[in-house]
């Protein structure tokens, strides 16, 4: 009798092993603070560095340099977090120089010199906002701490 | 130990994941729409803005075009973010059957 107890808690406990080895698999990166705190940082550097396109880009041209660095050491970190495809999409979008997003504006900022005022004010607020998707996704992971609580 | 009624833990389950399903589609579509809606109501108020700013000549046109299309890409990038919580949601949802079976059973063993 005490052996068939302990045959079905056995199977109990391997059913409960089987679903839970197929549940528990996130589909999508867990939230993770350091790239949190990296994008929303990098975010005031880049509309910063946007209100300098009012000057000729050949004099700013340290300055771009030093945000592009900083710039490629967070799309780097996050190219090689786990199933992060989502982000690095996002960030593909407002980095693509053939787009009009920031990659855009500092090619154009490159290819003609420096660019209007008004333009620059209109520009920093999709630019605002396409990191906020960034940022957003984000905030929105799942914290590790919380995975099957 | 218990005979363990199997049918009656499934038929809890079954019930327990519906309601947990349900109520996850129903919050994120919620939220999702929300954050569309409120993404076309900044983007009717940029059109307004940069129209009356072209017209005015305070911009080109090449820069009223790539507000346009730096908006069309701002708006797939809301669709990407979208798309993204959806698989937030998808995990979270896999987590929280996983802990109404872990409970269940735990509870009857």
């Amino acid at each position: 009798m005490e052996t068939i107890k302990l045959s079905c808690r056995f199977r109990i406990f391997a059913l409960l092993f089987v679903i839970i080895s197929f549940v528990s698999c996130s589909s999508i990166s867990l939230f993770d603070q350091q790239a949190y705190t990296q994008t929303t940082s990098i975010k005031v550097d880049a509309l910063n560095l946007m209100d300098s396109a009012k000057y000729e880009y050949v004099t700013q041209q340290k300055y771009i340099k030093e945000y592009e660095t900083k710039q490629q050491k967070i799309y780097e970190y996050e190219k090689n977090r786990p199933k992060n495809e989502f982000t690095i999409k996002l960030w593909d979008k407002l980095l693509d120089k053939n787009g009009h997003l920031l990659g855009g504006f500092f090619y154009r900022w490159e290819t003609e010199g420096k660019l209007n005022k008004i333009y620059i004010v209109e520009a920093k607020k999709l630019i605002d906002q396409a990191f906020d998707q960034i940022s957003g996704l984000e905030s929105n992971k799942i914290k590790p701490s919380d995975i099957s609580k | 130990m218990a005979n363990l009624d199997f049918q009656n833990v499934f038929d809890t389950l079954k019930k327990e994941v519906t309601n947990l399903a349900l109520s996850t589609v129903k919050g994120y579509v919620k939220e999702a729409t929300a954050d569309a809606l409120s993404l076309v109501e900044k983007m009717k108020e940029n059109l307004k803005t940069w129209t009356l700013e072209l017209a005015n000549n305070e911009i080109s046109a090449k820069d009223y075009e790539f507000l346009i299309l730096g908006q069309k890409e701002l708006l797939e990038m809301n669709a990407l973010k979208q798309a993204g919580l959806a698989q937030i949601k998808i995990d979270e949802f896999k987590n929280s059957i996983l802990n109404g079976i872990v409970t269940t059973v735990i509870g009857l063993i």
